[in-house]
C-alpha cells in the first residue's frame, strides 16, 4: 500500500523531470540550428488574403517576423532570397506601411544590383501609396545613384521630392549639384548624411558613417581640385599627384571598399566591394 | 413585435450565461493589452499599426463568435433541438428568424463595443506617450465610424449563416459555408481586377458575369475605413466614395438576405 503510495509521487515526478530535461536539451540543439527566415505564401494566396480585413495585421506580423531576424544575428547573406520575397509580400498586403520602406532600404537595397532594383519596384509603389512621405523617392534616389551608377534618375527623383513641400526645395538644389561637373562627390556626401539622419539602426548608421568618412577625404581632393583649376585659369592636373604638395600636403588614403577614379577634369569616389558581386 | 423582442431577450440572456462567449471575450481583450507589446518593432506606422490590430482583433472576435456560436444556437439537427421547443410555443417562422437574427445581433454587438471601447481607451492612452513623431493623428470620429463599418460587416455574414442555416442541417455545415462564403468574398475582387487588366470579348462576358457574382458575393472591403483613422482627410476622399453609399448597400444586402431566410424557413419541413 505504501509502495503504491509512493509510486503514485514518484513516477508523475519522474515523467516531469524527464520532461524538463528534455526541453532543455532541445532549446540548446535550436540555438545551434541555423535559423532561416520561412518562404512566404504562394502569390495567389496572399492576394486572396490581402483582401481581407485583416490584411494590414498581416504585413505587420510578417514585418515583426522579418525584424526579429534581421536584428537577431542571423546569417542575413544566406536569407536574402526569402527576405525579398516577404518585402514584396509586405508591400502587396499593405503599401501604406511607411516602417516597411525604412527596413527594405535598410535591408535589402545593399545586397545586389537584383536586390536593389527589387528594392526601388518596392518603392516607386511606396512613391504611389504615399505621396507626401519625402522619404521614398529620397531612398529610390539614393539606390539609383550609390548602387546603380544612374545619377540622372537619381536627380529625377530628387527633384520629385523636393517638390513635396517647402521645406524639402533643397533636395532639388541636391539634384542639380549631382548633375553639375564635380558635383557628385558634394552630392553623395550630402546624400549620405541624410541616409545616416533617417536611420535609427545601430549597425546601419555605423555602414553610413564609415561612408561620410571616405567621401569626406574624397572632398579634400575636390576642393584642391578646384582651388588648382581656379588659380591655373581653369585647366585641371594630368593626375592626382600633381596636386601635391602646392594644393594637398598628401593624397588621402582610402579603405579597401574606396578608390578615387580621375578622368581629368571629373573626379568620382568608386566603389570596389559595397555590394555583393552582380548576378 | 412583443414576441420577436422575448425571443431575442432569450437567446442575448442564454448568450450570456455560456462560457465559451465569455472565454472568448476574455481571450479577445487579452490579446487587445497584451498585442501592444509588439508595438515596439514600430516607430513612424505606430499609431496606425496600433488602430489596425485592434480593429483585425474585433474582426477575429467576431467571426470566431459567428462561426462557433451563433451557428450552434441557429442550427438545427439531432444535436441541437432548440428551434422545436421554440416553434412549439405560438411564434411564427418569421418571428423567429427575426427575433433569433436579433437577439444574435444585439449580443455580437455588445461584445464588440466592449473591445471596441477598450481598444478605444488603450489608444488615447498610447497616444501622448508615443508623441507626435510616432503618432501624429488619431481621428475619434473616424475610429467610431471604422468601428460600425466592421459591424456592419459581422452583421452581413451573421445574416448569411442564418440564410445558409434556413437550407442546411446542421452545424457544421453551416459552419463550412459561411467559411466558404467569406473566401468567395474576398477572392472575387481580385479576380475581376486581374480580368479587368485583358480587352477580348470573352473577358468582358465574364467580367460581367462576375459583376453580377459580385451582388450576391459582395466586396466587405468598402466597409474597411480602418486607413481613416489615423488620418484627417475625409472618408470620402479615402473611399472614393460617400460614406452613406457602402452602409446602405450592406444594410439592404441584410434586409434581402433575412427576407430570404424568412421565405426559405415557412416553406422548409424543420422536423
Amino acid at each position: 500500500m505504501r509502495m503504491q503510495r509512493l509510486a503514485y509521487i514518484i513516477i508523475p515526478l519522474l515523467v516531469v523531470g524527464m520532461y524538463v530535461q528534455l526541453f532543455y536539451t532541445q532549446e540548446k540543439q535550436q540555438s545551434v540550428k541555423e535559423v532561416r527566415l520561412m518562404p512566404t505564401m504562394p502569390t495567389q494566396v496572399f492576394q486572396v488574403i490581402g483582401h481581407t480585413y485583416m490584411q494590414q495585421m498581416l504585413a505587420d506580423m510578417l514585418f515583426i517576423k522579418v525584424a526579429v531576424f534581421y536584428g537577431g544575428g542571423n546569417d542575413i547573406e544566406a536569407s536574402v532570397d526569402e527576405m525579398a520575397n516577404h518585402f514584396v509580400t509586405m508591400n502587396k498586403l499593405n503599401p501604406k506601411m511607411i516602417d516597411f520602406y525604412y527596413r527594405t532600404e535598410a535591408a535589402l537595397a545593399d545586397k545586389g544590383d537584383d536586390y536593389t532594383n527589387i528594392t526601388n519596384k518596392i518603392l516607386e509603389v511606396g512613391l504611389k501609396a504615399l505621396p507626401d512621405q519625402v522619404p521614398i523617392p529620397y531612398f529610390e534616389g539614393f539606390n539609383y545613384y550609390y548602387y546603380l551608377d544612374e545619377p540622372v534618375k537619381a536627380a529625377e527623383l530628387l527633384r520629385l521630392a523636393s517638390t513635396y513641400d517647402e521645406k524639402y526645395q533643397w533636395l532639388g538644389h541636391l539634384a542639380s549639384t549631382l548633375l553639375a561637373k564635380g558635383g557628385s562627390i558634394r552630392a553623395g556626401l550630402t546624400w549620405l548624411k541624410g541616409m545616416y539622419g533617417s536611420m535609427k539602426d545601430g549597425e546601419e548608421k555605423e555602414r553610413y558613417a564609415a561612408d561620410i568618412q571616405e567621401f569626406e577625404k574624397a572632398m579634400v581632393v575636390q576642393v584642391a581640385l578646384e582651388r588648382y583649376a581656379s588659380k591655373s585659369g581653369g585647366s585641371y592636373p594630368e593626375k592626382l599627384s600633381d596636386l601635391v604638395p602646392e594644393e594637398l600636403r598628401m593624397l588621402p588614403k582610402f579603405s579597401e571598399k574606396f578608390y578615387l577614379d580621375y578622368q581629368p577634369p571629373h573626379l568620382y569616389l568608386k566603389v570596389k566591394d559595397k555590394r555583393r558581386p552582380k548576378s | 413585435m412583443n414576441r420577436i423582442f422575448a425571443l431575442a431577450r432569450i437567446i442575448f440572456l442564454n448568450g450570456l450565461r455560456r462560457n465559451a462567449v465569455w472565454g472568448l471575450c476574455l481571450f479577445a481583450l487579452m490579446f487587445e493589452v497584451f498585442g501592444m507589446l509588439f508595438m515596439d518593432f514600430f516607430g513612424r506606422d505606430l499609431g496606425r499599426v496600433i488602430s489596425d490590430f485592434q480593429f483585425s482583433i474585433m474582426w477575429i472576435a467576431g467571426m470566431l463568435f459567428i462561426l462557433f456560436y451563433a451557428i450552434q444556437a441557429i442550427a438545427w439537427d439531432d444535436d441541437h433541438r432548440a428551434i422545436d421547443s421554440i416553434l412549439a410555443r405560438p411564434i411564427s417562422r418569421t418571428e423567429y428568424v427575426l427575433g433569433t437574427m436579433l437577439g444574435l445581433t444585439i449580443l455580437l454587438l455588445c461584445f464588440e463595443a466592449l473591445l471596441g471601447i477598450t481598444a478605444y481607451i488603450q489608444i488615447l492612452w498610447v497616444q501622448p506617450r508615443a508623441g507626435d513623431a510616432y503618432f501624429p493623428i488619431f481621428s475619434t470620429a473616424h475610429y467610431w465610424i471604422t468601428w460600425f463599418g466592421l459591424q456592419f460587416i459581422l452583421i452581413a455574414l451573421l445574416s448569411v449563416a442564418m440564410l445558409i442555416s434556413s437550407a442546411i442541417r446542421g452545424a457544421f455545415p453551416v459552419m463550412l459555408m459561411t467559411l466558404a462564403y467569406t473566401l468567395i468574398c474576398s477572392g472575387l475582387p481580385v479576380v475581376r481586377e486581374s480580368l479587368k487588366q485583358k480587352a477580348n470579348e470573352a473577358s468582358q462576358s465574364l467580367e460581367q458575369l462576375l459583376q453580377g457574382l459580385n451582388m450576391i458575393f459582395p466586396d466587405y472591403a468598402m466597409l474597411d475605413f480602418k486607413d481613416s483613422v489615423v488620418s484627417l482627410d475625409s472618408l470620402e476622399s479615402i473611399m472614393g466614395m460617400p460614406v452613406w453609399m457602402p452602409f446602405s448597400l450592406v444594410g439592404l444586402y441584410i434586409v434581402v438576405i433575412i427576407f430570404l431566410t424568412c421565405f426559405i424557413y415557412q416553406r422548409r419541413d424543420i422536423l
